[in-house]
C-alpha cells in the first residue's frame, strides 16, 4: 500500500508539470526564431540570391537552422561571415572560393561596371539589382551607381550582351595607417 | 626676459624639449617660385567630397578661373593657379602615405599668368553681410591652411550659432615649420583685416592671436599691425610657451582660455571658433581683393636641402621643381617628409603637386630623423599617458588596435587622439604606438563606412521590394477596375447585347465545326476556304465579345458557351489564318 504513496505523488506532479509546461509552450511561445533573426541582421538585407536562396531572411533561417555553410554571401564577405560565426558559435571559414580570388587586394572591391557600348538598354540588370543601383530606361544605356552596387553580380548573368564586368575599384576610404611593422615584417 | 602672456593654463601633458630648428629656414627672406611648366592640380585638396572638374581637355584657362566646382556643403572649390591650357583630366600620383592616384587637373601654362577679370577690390567689408562672406570664402576654395584642410566656411557658422570667441591659430608648434611665422613677419596687415572680417562675419566678440614665444618677430610685427589699423581693440596677441602640440585647436583654446572642449566635441560647442593664421590672410585676399586660393607660402627646410627657406609657390608645382628653386637636395639627402617632422607624412618620391595642406617639405639628411626602429616590449611605464596631450592612455589604445579590438579602443576614446606623436616621442621602448592608434582609427572608420553601406543597402533593398510590391499591387487594382466597370457595362445594355451574343456563340460553334470537320491538320491554305468574305468580320467581332463577355460577366455555364470556350481558340487560330490570305 505505501509503495502507491510515492507512485501516486509522483504522478500527480508530473501531471502538475506536464500541465504547467504544456501551458508556458502555448503562452510563451516565441513568433520566429530568434537566432535568425541575428544572423539576418549580419547580412547586407539585400536579397540579391547569390546564397541560392530566396532573400537573407531564408538564408539567415537556413543559416540558424544547420542547413547550409556560412559562407555563401559574397556580399557579406569575410566579416559577415565572422558575425555569423559568432552568433552561431561556430569556427570561422573560408569563404566560397568565387569570392576569394577577386578579394586578393584588401583595399580594392569589385563592382559591377556596363560596357556602353554593347548596352542595348534591354532593362534586365535594372531588374536583377536587387537594390535599384541600375539606372536607365528600355532601349537606352544603363549605367551603375557604383556607390549604391553592392558587388552581388546579381546583374552580370541576365545581360544578354554580356556586357556587364566586375571591375576592381579602390574602396572610397582606405585606411591610411598600416598597422606598423618591424624590419622582419612582423607586427610590432 | 620673458614675452609669455600672463594668467594663461596649461594643458596636460605635451613635450617641452623637443628642438625647435626653426632657425634653418626663418633666416632667409620669402621667395617667390617661378611658373612652372606644367600644373597638375588634384581636385581633392581637402576634407570632404573632391571638387567636379569644370573644364575639358584643350580648354584655356586663366589665373583664379574656377574649374573645379564643390557640389556639396563641406567641399571646396578648385581654381587655376595660371594661365594655360588644359592638356590632361586624369589619374596622377598625389602626395600621400602609400603613393596613391587621384584625379586631377594637368595645365600646361603659357608663361603670361594672365589674371581672370577679378572683382574690384572691396572698400568696406562691413557692407556685406556674414552670409554672403562665407558663400565668397566658400567659392574661393579656402580651407584649413595649418594643414587640416577642413573647409573654412564651415567654421564659419551663421547668426544663429552664437561664437564668443574666436582663436587664431599661430602657434607653429612643430619643429623646423616658419611659413606662417614669416607670413606675421610679411604680411600682418593681410593678417589683422582678415581678422576683422572673420570677426564681423562670426559676430563675435573678440579674437586672441595664439603664438608660441620661439617667434619674438612675429609677434613684434603683429603687435605693430594693430596699433597702425583702427578697430582692432578687441584682438588680442597671447604669447605662449613652447611647448608641443599648442598648435592643437584644442590645446590652444585650453592654453589662452582655460576651457575645455568635451570629449567628441567640438569648439564651437563652447562657442568658440579656431582659425589657422594663414586661412586668415587668405580670407583677406578673398572678400577684400576678390582673390581665390591660388597658391601657398611653404617652408622648404631640413639637413638634406642646399638652400632652406621659405617660399611662395602655386598649387600644382612639382614638389621636385620646388626643391630644384631651392638649390637643390645635398648629397647626403635621404628622404622627403610632407609636413613636420612630427606630423607629417613621408613622401614616396618628388614628382608630385604642392596641395593645399603642404605647409612644409622636409627634405631629410642621412641620420638627421629616427626612422623606423625596433621596438622594445613595453615597460609599463606611463611615459606616453603623461605626454598626451589629450589625456588619452595610449598604451592601452595599442594594446587594443593591436589585438583588433577596436571597440575596447573607442571605450577608451580613441577619435580624442590628435595624432600629435608625443608618445611615440617619448617611448623609451621606441613603440609606434601613434601609428598603431592611426591604425585604429583608420580601421573604426572603415568599419563604420562598411555599416553606413551596408544599411544603406539594406534601406535600398528594402525600397525596391516594397515598389514592386507597390506595382503589383497597382497593377491588380487596375485589373479589378476594368473587370468592374466591364461588368457595369455589361449589366447596362443586357437586352441588346443578349441575342447577337447568342448568335455570336452559335456562329461560332458552327464555325468550329466546320472546321473540325474539314480536318484537323488543315493548313493554312485551306482554311479560307470556309468562311465566306463578308461574314469573316462579323465573327471575328462576334467571337471577340462573347468571349470578352464569357471572361468577364459570371454567365452560368451553359452547354453552348462551354463549346464555345472550348472551340474558341481554334476559331480565333483559324480567323487569324483567313485574314492573313484575305489580305494577301
Amino acid at each position: 500500500m505505501d509503495i502507491l504513496i510515492p507512485i501516486l505523488a509522483l504522478g500527480v506532479l508530473a501531471a502538475l508539470f506536464g500541465l504547467l509546461l504544456g501551458f508556458s509552450s502555448i503562452k510563451f511561445k516565441v513568433e520566429g526564431n530568434p537566432v535568425a533573426e541575428k544572423v539576418s541582421a549580419a547580412l547586407p538585407g539585400s536579397n540579391c540570391g547569390q546564397c541560392g536562396f530566396a532573400g537573407c531572411n531564408a538564408y539567415a533561417e537556413a543559416v540558424a537552422e544547420g542547413e547550409c555553410d556560412i559562407n555563401l554571401c559574397p556580399p557579406g564577405g569575410e566579416d559577415s561571415m565572422r558575425a555569423i560565426a559568432e552568433i552561431m558559435e561556430v569556427e570561422p571559414v573560408e569563404m566560397a572560393a568565387d569570392d576569394a580570388d577577386q578579394g586578393a587586394d584588401a583595399n580594392t572591391i569589385h563592382v559591377a561596371r556596363i560596357n556602353e557600348k554593347q548596352c542595348i538598354g534591354c532593362n534586365l540588370c535594372h531588374k536583377a539589382c536587387p537594390v535599384d543601383a541600375i539606372i536607365g530606361c528600355p532601349g537606352q544605356l544603363h549605367v551603375v551607381m557604383i556607390d549604391e552596387c553592392i558587388s552581388c553580380k546579381a546583374c552580370v548573368k541576365p545581360c544578354p550582351m554580356e556586357c556587364i564586368s566586375m571591375t576592381p575599384i579602390k574602396i572610397p576610404n582606405a585606411p591610411e595607417w598600416p598597422l606598423p611593422r618591424n624590419h622582419e615584417g612582423a607586427t610590432v | 626676459m620673458s614675452i609669455v602672456s600672463p594668467n594663461l593654463h596649461k594643458f596636460h601633458g605635451g613635450v617641452a624639449d623637443l628642438p625647435h630648428r626653426k632657425g634653418i629656414s626663418n633666416s632667409a627672406s620669402v621667395r617667390k617660385a617661378k611658373v612652372p611648366r606644367f600644373i597638375v592640380i588634384p581636385l581633392h585638396q581637402h576634407i570632404g567630397k573632391p571638387a567636379i572638374p569644370m573644364v575639358d581637355v584643350g580648354d584655356k584657362v586663366l589665373k583664379g578661373q574656377k574649374i573645379g566646382r564643390a557640389v556639396e556643403f563641406i567641399s571646396a572649390p578648385i581654381h587655376a593657379p595660371t594661365s594655360g591650357k588644359v592638356i590632361a583630366i586624369g589619374d596622377r600620383p598625389v602626395p600621400s602615405h602609400g603613393g596613391e592616384m587621384g584625379e586631377c587637373i594637368v595645365i600646361e601654362t603659357d608663361g603670361l599668368d594672365e589674371w581672370i577679370k577679378l572683382d574690384e577690390p572691396l572698400k568696406d567689408y562691413k557692407s556685406l553681410d556674414p552670409a554672403t562672406i562665407r558663400e565668397k570664402i566658400r567659392l574661393a576654395g579656402i580651407v584649413g591652411l595649418g594643414g587640416a584642410t577642413f573647409p573654412s566656411h564651415v567654421k564659419i557658422p551663421g547668426a544663429n550659432v552664437p561664437v564668443e570667441q574666436l582663436i587664431i591659430n599661430a602657434a607653429e608648434c612643430e619643429p623646423y615649420i616658419t611659413c606662417d611665422d614669416m607670413l606675421m613677419r610679411d604680411k600682418p596687415n593681410d593678417i589683422i583685416n582678415g581678422i576683422k572680417v572673420m570677426l564681423h562675419a562670426l559676430n563675435a566678440k573678440e579674437c586672441l592671436i595664439g603664438v608660441e614665444d620661439n617667434k619674438p618677430e612675429a609677434v613684434q610685427a603683429l603687435r605693430k599691425a594693430l596699433e597702425k589699423i583702427d578697430g582692432t581693440e578687441n584682438i588680442k596677441v597671447v604669447v605662449t610657451p613652447t611647448v608641443y602640440p599648442t598648435g592643437g585647436e584644442k590645446q590652444l583654446i585650453k592654453i589662452v582660455t582655460g576651457k575645455e572642449v568635451p570629449s567628441g566635441g567640438l569648439p564651437i560647442n563652447i562657442g568658440m571658433v579656431v582659425h589657422n593664421v594663414g586661412t586668415a590672410a587668405a580670407i583677406y585676399e578673398a572678400i577684400v581683393l576678390g582673390k581665390p586660393i591660388i597658391s601657398r607660402l611653404v617652408t622648404v627646410s631640413g639637413k638634406g636641402i642646399q638652400e632652406p627657406c621659405n617660399i611662395e609657390v602655386l598649387l600644382g608645382t612639382q614638389i621636385k621643381e620646388i626643391v630644384e628653386q631651392c638649390g637643390g637636395y645635398t648629397d647626403d639627402f635621404e628622404y622627403l617628409i610632407a609636413g613636420g617632422p612630427m606630423m607629417g607624412s613621408a613622401l614616396q618620391n618628388d614628382e608630385v603637386p604642392l596641395v593645399k595642406r603642404i605647409n612644409c617639405i622636409l627634405v631629410g639628411a642621412k641620420g638627421e630623423f629616427a626612422g623606423p626602429q625596433d621596438s622594445m616590449p613595453c615597460v609599463r611605464c606611463g611615459s606616453c599617458a603623461n605626454a598626451c596631450p589629450s589625456s588619452l592612455l595610449p598604451q592601452q589604445l595599442y594594446w587594443f588596435a593591436r589585438s583588433g579590438e577596436f571597440d575596447k579602443c573607442q571605450g577608451h576614446n580613441l577619435f580624442d587622439c590628435i595624432e600629435c606623436g608625443c608618445c611615440a616621442f617619448v617611448c623609451p621602448s621606441k613603440i609606434p604606438l601613434v601609428q598603431c592608434i592611426g591604425y585604429a582609427k583608420t580601421s573604426v572608420r572603415l568599419e563604420q563606412h562598411e555599416q553606413f553601406k551596408a544599411n544603406r543597402s539594406k534601406t535600398r533593398g528594402e525600397r525596391k521590394q516594397a515598389r514592386l510590391e507597390k506595382e503589383a499591387a497597382e497593377k491588380k487594382a487596375k485589373k479589378e477596375a476594368a473587370k468592374k466597370a466591364a461588368a457595369a457595362k455589361a449589366a447596362d445594355a443586357p437586352k441588346t447585347e443578349k441575342p447577337s451574343k447568342d448568335e455570336a456563340i452559335k456562329a461560332a460553334v458552327e464555325f468550329a465545326k466546320q472546321k473540325r470537320n474539314s480536318g484537323a491538320d488543315s493548313t493554312a491554305t485551306q482554311a479560307p476556304v470556309a468562311p465566306k468574305e463578308p461574314t469573316a468580320p462579323a465573327v471575328t467581332e462576334a467571337m471577340a465579345k462573347a468571349r470578352s463577355t464569357l471572361n468577364q460577366t459570371a454567365i452560368t455555364a451553359k452547354p453552348a458557351t462551354a463549346t464555345a470556350e472550348k472551340t474558341s481558340d481554334a476559331v480565333a487560330t483559324a480567323m487569324a489564318n483567313a485574314k492573313k490570305v484575305l489580305g494577301k
